[in-house]
């Protein structure tokens, strides 16, 4: 599940998941439905792709996902709307299959033009401190 | 924090910072950002080595990463100071450009304004991730890379004296395009010639007000006359520059022995490998933008030609960057230094007889140019000597937001913002719907006020303004 927050020009968005895997699943849904609009169409063709991401952290890892997703879409030209994060995922390493839409199949006028993703508040933390096996809380701005 | 001036307030020294921080604003622009989280990030740039006399504030400062938006900073490498990704920007080189145009009948081209703006729209593609119809080949991004505006002007994408009134002669001669990512140039081959997004426009003008005759004569602006306003940057390309350096900076600032209030202000010593690689990176994509506005001005030109005729032209009054770092001369302490200048949302306001400033205008200062609002104006200034012994010849950038895009997006939900400007005699076309709402004026504060500190602080001297009547948006 996810929410925008209020933050000046740009965009903060509010991820929350099971498990640290399910923070990086539903981030990946939010990124492709924020930057679509929610206006995806089921039928939209569907590919798939790797990814992995490493970080020294969860906050490290947090953001190298998104800035992974908006890689994908920027320079694969791929939205993601949806992730399978392999077991034993952990923020130090974590590897996916994610299910993106190519940029052809979408209509440009609904799109939103991200310029990067930004360490700016950035987190990522068991909701319950002390147990990561619960639902995490992320935050993440992009720059517009 | 102390009123140290009619319009001028400092941040006294304390904790890691190695100067105090200074902020231009009125009382009620100051009242409107006294709980903003920028003032802490002008404490927080006051910390890194090798800054310069103050950590500065310009009238349109609010929140952004590192940096606020609004910043000025200076740095003497000589003395370890370093070079950073967050106080230059994502949209590197970011940037407004303003055109005189010629041979047009104000009120015709009022009459003819749904048609301008349309067939604008369709010249410049614009909207999110927007490619162009001129793909670069690889060597073709490295000679934009390297050659700016120029690139373009030797290819008959307009003239060489579009490049005389450019900041940097539209070429940052420093660029090296081998510290650009495979990344940022998949990013930016499709892009060149396109407007972007966001806060990026087009307008059509005509200056309703002018406070130097002489000075808007020379200009090419007297009352009535038309102008084209166009601002956009770097595009992908810059982004991606950005985004590849602050990963990198992250991890030299822990080498540097750097310590970050912000992870967002990482950075390093100019004078380390991957300070003088940004540095080179940072040129190309500065080049990247002015290259791009140029194409941009070129397509303008073949609107209005063809929508009224051959006489129909426009002549560049100046282009301006925003988001930038340049090493530049400045006097401190009686001493001229060459010091590294970052302007993050913020003008070059260099004063009469700079030898930067071209010599078309050298008597008269630098034009500046400061956008406001689509439903409202902008300001074209001169710069002031002032400028040059108080803020490193820097001064504002534009109006500052007042609501975050969620709460502009909510306001405009029962509003239907192009006919509210069609009421005001404006006619708007953009890409998608999401970004008109998002930029309606009640999301800015008024750029008169933010003029009228800078006019007051003696950073620049008001021009005229000019008001749009067609609106081009992504």
């Amino acid at each position: 599940m996810w929410r925008l927050e209020e933050h000046t020009a740009d965009v903060c968005l509010v991820v929350e998941g099971r498990g640290w895997s399910g923070l990086l699943e539903e981030a990946a849904a939010a990124y492709g439905a924020w930057s679509a609009g929610e206006d995806l169409a089921p039928a939209a063709p569907r590919e798939e792709r790797a990814l992995a991401v490493e970080g020294r952290d969860a906050v490290e890892a947090w953001v190298a996902w998104w800035r992974a997703l908006h890689r994908l879409w920027t320079v694969e030209e791929r939205l993601a709307v949806a992730a399978r994060i392999e077991p034993g995922a952990l923020p130090a390493l974590s590897r996916a299959r994610i299910d993106c839409v190519p940029a052809a199949a979408l209509a440009e006028g609904a799109l939103v033009d991200a310029k990067a993703v930004t360490w700016h508040r950035a987190e990522a933390a068991p909701i319950l401190p002390g147990a990561p096996e619960g639902d995490w809380r992320g935050r993440v701005v992009i720059d517009l | 924090m102390e009123r140290i001036g009619d319009v001028l307030w400092e941040l006294p020294r304390t904790g890691a910072m190695r100067v105090p921080g200074r902020v231009y604003a009125s009382e009620a622009l100051i009242a409107s950002i006294r709980d903003d989280p920028c003032l802490e990030q002008v404490r927080n740039v006051a910390t890194l080595p090798g800054i310069v006399r103050w950590s500065l504030g310009m009238p349109d400062i609010h929140w952004g990463y590192g940096f606020p938006i609004g910043g000025v900073a200076a740095f003497d490498p000589a003395q370890g100071g370093v070079i950073s990704p967050g106080g230059v920007g994502f949209d590197i080189n970011c940037g407004v450009r303003l055109l005189a145009v010629r041979g047009v009948k104000p009120k015709k081209a009022r009459e003819h304004r749904g048609e301008l703006a349309v067939a604008l729209l369709k010249a410049v593609p614009a909207g999110a991730g927007r490619g162009g119809p001129l793909k670069l080949k690889a060597h073709e991004l490295d000679q934009v890379a390297r050659g700016g505006a120029r690139w373009a002007v030797e290819r008959g994408i307009g003239r060489p004296s579009d490049l005389e009134h450019c900041e940097e002669q539209g070429c940052a001669a420093w660029a090296d395009p081998r510290a650009v990512s495979a990344d940022a140039r998949v990013r930016g081959a499709p892009q060149l010639g396109t407007l972007g997004s966001g806060n990026h426009f087009m307008e059509v003008q005509a200056v309703d007000e002018v406070y130097d005759e002489k000075i808007a004569a020379r200009l090419g602006l007297e009352a009535g006359a038309l102008t084209v306003l166009i601002h956009t940057g770097s595009r992908g390309f810059g982004h991606q520059v950005c985004d590849d350096f602050l990963a990198r900076m992250v991890r030299a600032s822990a080498d540097h022995g750097i310590d970050l209030p912000d992870r967002q202000l990482c950075s390093a010593p100019f004078d380390s490998d991957v300070g003088r690689e940004y540095f080179g990176a940072m040129g190309a994509a500065m080049n990247f933008a002015f290259a791009n506005r140029q194409v941009v001005t070129q397509r303008v030109r073949e609107v209005l030609e063809k929508q009224f005729g051959p006489d129909a032209d426009a002549v560049v009054v100046y282009d301006v960057c925003h988001n930038i770092a340049k090493l530049e001369r400045h006097v401190v302490d009686g001493r001229e230094r060459e010091l590294l200048v970052h302007r993050k949302g913020a003008t070059r306001s260099f004063g009469p007889g700079h030898p930067l400033v071209p010599a078309a205008y050298r008597d008269l200062g630098q034009p500046v140019l400061v956008p406001g609002d689509m439903g409202r104006y902008s300001f074209v200034l001169v710069g002031a000597r002032k400028a040059e012994e108080d803020t490193f010849g820097s001064c504002c950038h534009g109006a500052g937001r007042l609501l975050s895009r969620t709460r502009a997006r909510r306001l405009a939900r029962d509003r239907n913002v192009p006919k509210e400007l069609a009421r005001l005699g404006i006619s708007l076309q953009a890409a998608g719907r999401r970004t008109v709402d998002e930029e309606l004026s009640d999301a800015y504060k008024d750029v008169a006020e933010v003029v009228d500190v800078v006019q007051r602080a003696g950073l620049a001297r008001r021009v005229a303004r000019v008001r749009p009547f067609v609106v081009v948006k992504g």
